[in-house]
């Protein structure tokens, strides 16, 4: 028994942790087992299955691609205009204080709510899904970033001035490191607000994606594809938000701890 | 390269967004000659770390003018280098990182040349050991050490130094004390040292002249010239002279400290 | 001290008339630049409006402005309002009251902590609001399947908060209670409560305009009324000006609470100072 206990104790963490797990998909198989019927409700083990079947019959890949392209540019081109505008606010005093009431409004603003125009000035096509994705992802990361080089003190400022350290030169190695905590944060947050852009530009008129197929889904009441489909997009974003937290690891060492957002 | 620092009626005032304003120093006249020790002893807020910051170039002052050899001081050049207050090590950045911050534009330097002096300025302040340590890894004393290790590695004429020893514990700051001396050696080198320190027997042990500041704003009530050769050993804090040294200025000072605890 | 700016004496005691403007600018320059910065961008989005020439394609903000005197008389615009606003209110509500009793459950629970933390996370990272056909297959086409939506996707960042928050505090001062001899009551009321706070708040704001946002997702998947059905109804029409109005609307929302909330947060915690 006492070694039991001890075994426990020393990997409590993970017994539990799994345990949680177990918890959630003995009720949400319970659930299933109570609704009993695949126009409402399905299993966990029956979305594993048929995301299985998507896959061994190919009939996914191509919705995976459409979408896969279109976070990535949407996304890529969010992070890469986020940090530059993020940084430009964070160092300019005048663009910031001209710029600041928009900067609240955007962070207020439902960014998806601007899908509809963007379908209007640039068609259906990939363009317009791309685009969607970009507005979507690009506020939290130019927030953060700006945040993050206001947070970094003054003081460091004055450090690097004492020591003529130019200009250019604060840039990169006072200004990116200080804010990388944000900035990282600020990039998670617009891997989970981009998804939803894939959704949102897939709604208005797609022939592929993942999102395309969850709105077929829900149009021909099949439930096990809209429930794949939707544990697609989550289980994408989770695992980008790891990745992007083992690069942070990697490239910041000297932060013990993560931040909280 | 000897230099020689004329500070000549000046003046600061900060103005707060409120629109209130602080006078910090009010007209203080200097004349700072290469290869001496100085020390700024006075009530907390009285301006020190202000004229201070004015002498470097990171502050310009309200009015009057700090003429380095004959010029005017306009912005910090590399051969001052400022000792903070607060430690501010780049958190990013492991201990010889952090000390080689002041040198790295240095062209006329190899990359190994830049790595010796780092060597040498760790193993002096003692972080032997330490060299990949991340700030958030090390105490506030050997933060400190690490912040004077930063200024020195420059190797500047004239080297500025704000409570550089405040968070050190007891014996390392007496060590400290005397290997200062040597480290620097300003009477072969012709540097000139600002050491801006809150203890009185710390201001006489090491300087060659003493400025008493007053209560804000800050001026210079008097200069104290301490006449024992240097380098000097810690015995020399029990001489009689220096006991007197020490008293007076206590003397001076507890007026003024009261004055600022009153505000 | 970043804050504080210095003045050299001389400048504010020039009496020129350059000088004077400069100090006009200097002490009002915020909202000075403010308002340049409105009036650019509403000269700016008519500028555009101009040049498009094309009311199906763009509109500006005096077209907007005319189409809402247009829709302030129809029954159906407020009741759209209505419609998302209820939404919101229910939805916003439950995720706070959900999220600061699960985020306090699973800060003072370490079992608790360790069972459901790495689920909570995760699903932190989800974009949750792609579950809303699921909803509306569930709960129907009506509120309740938004309701459903907008508290799943704004609860998460409030949980965390709270979690974070009180964790922090329990850190720091657990040690100075005890030296003090505080009972639980008196930790709770005047350590923990008010010392979450800021976190509890920043996670509110972070799940309020999770919420807006949810609104448009959520009615977009199917809805009987609401801004986001307004707007996709707009936008199948071709109505730019009822788009632009709805989004406006949003965003109206969106600004409205977030400043409310910043409200609370100065008034909750004077000693901080706030951004964004
Ligand atoms: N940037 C600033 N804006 C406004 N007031 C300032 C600023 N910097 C310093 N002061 C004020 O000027 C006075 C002198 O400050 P300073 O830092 O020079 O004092 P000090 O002598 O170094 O004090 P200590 O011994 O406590 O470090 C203080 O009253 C301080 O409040
Ligand atoms: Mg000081």
């Amino acid at each position: 028994m006492g070694a039991l206990s001890n075994f426990y104790q020393e990997q409590r963490r993970w017994l539990n942790a799994i345990f949680g797990i177990g918890v959630v998909a003995a009720f949400w198989s319970f659930a299933d087992w109570q609704v009993n019927s695949e126009l409402f409700f399905v299993g966990p083990w029956r979305v594993v299955t048929y995301t299985y079947g998507l896959f061994a019959s190919g009939e996914i890949l191509d919705d995976l691609y459409i979408s896969g392209i279109e976070f990535f540019w949407g996304f890529g081109v969010a992070a890469f205009a986020g940090i530059a505008f993020g940084m430009i606010f964070g160092i300019s005093r005048v663009f910031r204080e001209f710029f600041d009431p928009w900067l609240s409004a955007v962070y207020a603003t439902p960014s998806v709510a601007l899908a509809p125009l963007i379908i209007i000035w640039f068609g259906v096509d990939l363009t317009a899904k791309i685009v969607i994705v970009l507005i979507t992802a690009v506020v939290p990361i130019v927030l953060n970033t700006y945040t993050g080089v206001l947070s970094v003190g003054k003081e460091f400022q004055t450090l690097a001035n004492s020591f003529c350290i130019p200009q250019r030169q604060v840039l990169y190695k006072i200004l990116i490191p200080g804010s990388l905590p944000y900035i990282v944060t600020g990039l998670r947050l617009g891997i989970s607000r981009g998804i939803v852009g894939v959704v949102v530009g897939e709604y208005f008129g797609a022939y592929a994606g993942l999102g395309y197929q969850l709105f077929k889904g829900l149009d021909t009441f099949n439930m096990p594809l809209m429930m794949s489909c939707a544990a697609m997009l989550a289980g994408t974003g989770v695992v980008l938000n790891q990745v992007i937290l083992v690069i942070e690891r990697r490239m910041a060492p000297w932060r013990d701890s993560t931040l909280q957002e | 390269m000897s230099s020689s620092i004329q500070v000549e009626q000046v003046h600061k005032t900060f103005m707060k967004p409120t629109g209130e304003t602080v006078h910090a120093v009010g007209g203080i006249d200097m004349d700072l000659r290469p290869g001496t020790f100085y020390s700024f002893v006075g009530p907390s807020g009285c301006g020190k770390t202000t004229m201070l910051h004015m002498i470097h170039g990171l502050l310009p002052p309200t009015r009057g003018r700090i003429l380095l050899d004959g010029d005017e001081v306009v912005g910090p050049t590399p051969n001052k280098a400022v000792v903070f207050q607060q430690a501010l090590l780049l958190p990013w950045r492991n201990v010889t990182d952090n000390i080689q911050f002041g040198i790295e534009n240095d062209r006329g330097m190899s990359a190994t040349e830049r790595r010796e002096i780092c060597d040498k300025y760790t193993q002096i302040v003692g972080l032997r050991g330490f060299e990949s340590h991340y700030p958030h890894e090390l105490s506030g004393g050997m933060q400190q050490r690490v912040n004077l290790a930063r200024a020195l590695a420059v190797n500047p004429e004239i080297l500025l130094m704000d409570e550089p020893f405040a968070s050190l514990d007891a014996q390392t700051r007496l060590l400290m004390q005397e290997e200062l001396q040597r480290m620097v050696d300003w009477k072969n080198s012709g540097k000139i040292v600002i050491f801006v320190t809150h203890d009185i027997e710390e201001a006489v042990f090491l300087s060659d002249v003493v400025f008493c500041f007053s209560f804000r704003p800050g001026t210079i009530m008097k200069e104290i010239k301490v006449p024992f050769p240097t380098p000097r050993t810690l015995r020399v804090k029990e001489e009689p002279e220096f006991l007197q040294i020490k008293h007076d200025i206590w003397e001076l000072l507890a007026d003024e400290a009261r004055k600022a605890m009153e505000e | 001290m970043s804050k504080i700016q210095e003045i050299p004496l001389e400048e504010s005691q020039d009496s020129s008339f350059v000088a004077s403007v400069k100090g006009v600018y200097n002490r009002h320059r915020i909202g000075i630049n403010f308002f340049f910065s409105v009036i650019l961008a509403l000269l700016t989005w008519e500028f555009i409006d101009y040049i498009f020439d094309d009311p199906d394609f763009f509109t500006g903000p005096v077209a907007v402005a005319v189409e809402f005197t247009v829709l302030v008389y129809e029954p159906r615009f407020w009741e759209n309002i209505n419609y998302s606003g209820t939404e919101l209110i229910y939805g916003f509500g439950l995720a706070m009251i959900l999220g600061v009793v699960i985020g306090a459950a699973v800060a003072f629970s370490r079992t608790l902590d360790e069972m459901f933390s790495p689920i909570l996370v995760g699903l932190y990272a989800t974009p949750r609001s792609v579950a809303a056909p699921l909803f509306i297959i569930w709960l129907g086409l009506g509120i309740a399947s938004k309701v459903g939506v907008i508290t799943l996707a704004s609860v998460f960042p409030v949980i965390i908060n709270t979690q974070a928050g009180i964790k922090n505090v329990q850190g720091e001062f657990r040690m100075l209670g005890r030296a003090f001899n505080v009972s639980f009551w008196a930790m709770l009321t005047k350590i923990i409560i008010p010392g979450s706070l800021p976190f509890l708040i920043a996670g509110l704001r972070l799940g309020y305009s999770r919420s807006v946002v949810t609104i448009m997702v959520a009615e977009l998947f199917g809805a009987e009324a609401g801004i986001g059905y307004m707007i996709d109804h707009a936008t199948q029409t071709f109505h730019v000006a009822e788009m632009m109005v709805g989004i406006s609307l949003l965003t109206i929302m969106g600004i409205a609470g977030n400043e409310i909330l910043k409200g609370v947060e100065r008034w909750a915690t004077p000693y901080r100072k706030t951004l964004v």
